[in-house]
């Protein structure tokens, strides 16, 4: 596979704009930090997450890959798939 | 039709929020009929199998859950804890709720309602007829149980029916949102090694059946659901948030046809998401459906249209009122789309009061409203639905109508120091913590 994988940044932006396009109000001041659960995600909104991730960027996440602690910011979830779109 | 019964204050709808405002009426004394449509009292909370109780505490970042009201909201959440029926405040997210059991949930309402003298409980009855005066008072009801019809005369009037359905038969203004938060099937799955939800268990389940869905095993509509053990053994409480079934009318909750059609959809989908888990995922072996609600559970519905009516902004900047009689603790939980909710916490989670005009239905001097048909805008309604709050509201709106039918002088003061007179004569349950 010849494509470059997107940066860090890239992938929180896109990232930040499925969740507020399909699921949540992310508040003011959101940042790639934020505790995603204390914004509302909740695990309705993961299953949703999942499969706006799988449109957005081709990848189901491997079952063992959903944790708590990847799915808590939007840094720890960014740095989960450039692995996994590295490993692709 | 048969004699007429005469009361000082009528209730209509045993839910949270009539429950609370009938104890009110009858512990200040006067004779009270709560009206209730199911064969037990707590609405949601124990008929839709809605087991958390949001609301009860104030928005806060530190720990430490301090409760939002002083009076009922915090007497039955003890009274609840101490009978078993209830555990927590637990926190979830950035909120604290109580969870709760719906079975001990309607056993202490009926223990509390038997102890009342003043009080008369009516089930399985519904309100079919109004009756007002020429200055828009209501004077008397007409009741259907099983084809058997009864009147009914009060000095005031509670509307804690969710639906508005008194002011509604009674000609008061009301109103209904065109877009209104899904309603939401309950049901409960015995036999499950619950250890396997532990961590991030909940999370994978829900991977599994967001890829079932993906693969069209499972009907798009499981997309919307959500599960919590309880704190019995092998014991889940599932969640579906319903969207409207494939090719239906949108959802209304004033039609049987659009409830029968609800009802029947929530309860195809908890049968294959029982067969899909117990087949493919590892400690769903030996599950098995419980339990079905007696009812889909229903977010919003009808309002009155009150003298005065909570906005969004109110709720969000956490307005104050002259009239202040309870607070909203809850943030604006809108669940529109069974994706889940959007929330939205008020400026430094500050409460929002909650004035009595709000609960004072427009035109009807002597109807009050508690509960999720108070006066306020849709998303207001999101953050003034939630049980915790439906107490409050029922508790204030119950004593109004009661002070109201004794003749005295009613003010939001004169309210405040009622409920502290009642509150006082519960003191063994009564919180110590201010609002």
């Amino acid at each position: 596979m010849s494509q470059a994988i997107p940066d860090q940044q890239a992938i929180e932006e896109q990232l930040a704009h499925l969740i507020r396009e399909r699921l949540l109000d992310l508040p003011d001041g959101f940042a790639s930090d934020t505790n995603l659960y204390e914004a509302g995600l909740d695990s309705m909104g993961i299953m949703h997450l999942l499969l706006a991730i799988e449109d957005g960027f081709g990848i189901l996440l491997p079952e063992a890959d959903v944790s708590e602690k990847n799915f808590c910011t939007l840094a720890n979830l960014s740095r989960l798939l450039r692995t996994l779109l590295a490993r692709q | 039709m048969t004699q007429t019964g005469r009361y000082g204050v009528v209730v209509a709808g045993g839910g949270s929020a009539g429950l609370a405002a009938a104890l009110a009426s009858a512990r200040s004394g006067v004779r009270t009929l709560l009206l209730e449509r199911h064969g037990s009292l707590g609405g949601m909370a124990t008929a839709a199998l809605v087991h958390s109780i949001c609301g009860l505490y104030r928005l806060r970042e530190a720990p430490g859950a301090v409760l939002a009201h002083r009076g009922f909201p915090g007497e039955f959440a003890a009274r609840l804890t101490a009978a078993g029926g209830a555990t927590g405040p637990v926190r979830i997210g950035r909120v604290d709720v109580l969870l709760t059991q719906p079975t001990l949930f309607a056993a202490l309402a009926d223990q509390l309602t038997a102890a009342e003298p003043n009080l008369t409980v009516r089930f399985h009855t519904e309100v079919t007829g109004v009756s007002r005066d020429s200055c828009g008072r209501l004077e008397r009801i007409a009741t259907f149980c099983r084809g058997r019809q009864e009147s009914f005369e009060a000095a005031s009037w509670v509307d804690a029916t969710g639906d508005a359905t008194l002011a509604a038969l009674a000609g008061a203004p009301c109103e209904i949102a065109p877009t209104l938060q899904r309603p939401a099937l309950i049901f409960a799955l015995g036999g499950v090694e619950t250890e396997v939800l532990h961590g991030s268990g909940r999370m994978q389940l829900g991977r599994a059946i967001a890829a079932a869905v993906r693969s069209g095993e499972l009907a798009p509509g499981l997309l919307g659901v959500h599960v919590r053990p309880t704190a019995r053994c092998g014991e889940l409480m599932v969640t579906i948030d319903l969207d409207d079934p494939p090719g239906g009318p949108p959802f209304d909750p004033l039609s049987p046809a659009s409830l029968s059609r609800m009802e029947r959809y929530g309860r195809e989908l908890a049968v294959a998401l029982t067969t899909f888990l117990t087949r493919e995922r590892d400690g769903f072996a030996a599950a098995y459906l419980a339990a079905f609600p007696a009812r889909v559970g229903i977010r919003e519905s009808r309002r009155i249209v009150g003298e005065t009516r909570i906005e969004t902004g109110d709720l969000l900047r956490g307005a104050t009122f002259d009239d202040a009689v309870a607070l909203s603790t809850w943030p604006i939980e809108l669940r529109e789309a069974s994706t889940g909710p959007r929330l939205r916490f008020p400026e430094g989670d500050r409460p929002c009061e909650i004035p009595l005009r709000a609960l004072k239905a427009r035109g009807a001097p002597n109807l009050w409203a508690a509960g999720r048909c108070l006066s306020s805008s849709h998303e207001a309604q999101a953050a003034l639905r939630v049980i915790g709050t439906c107490l409050a509201t029922g508790e204030m709106a119950g004593l109004a109508a009661a002070m109201q039918a004794r003749g005295e002088h009613l003010s939001a003061s004169t309210l405040c120091a009622a409920r502290e007179l009642v509150a006082g004569l519960f003191s063994s349950f009564s919180p110590s913590s201010k609002p």
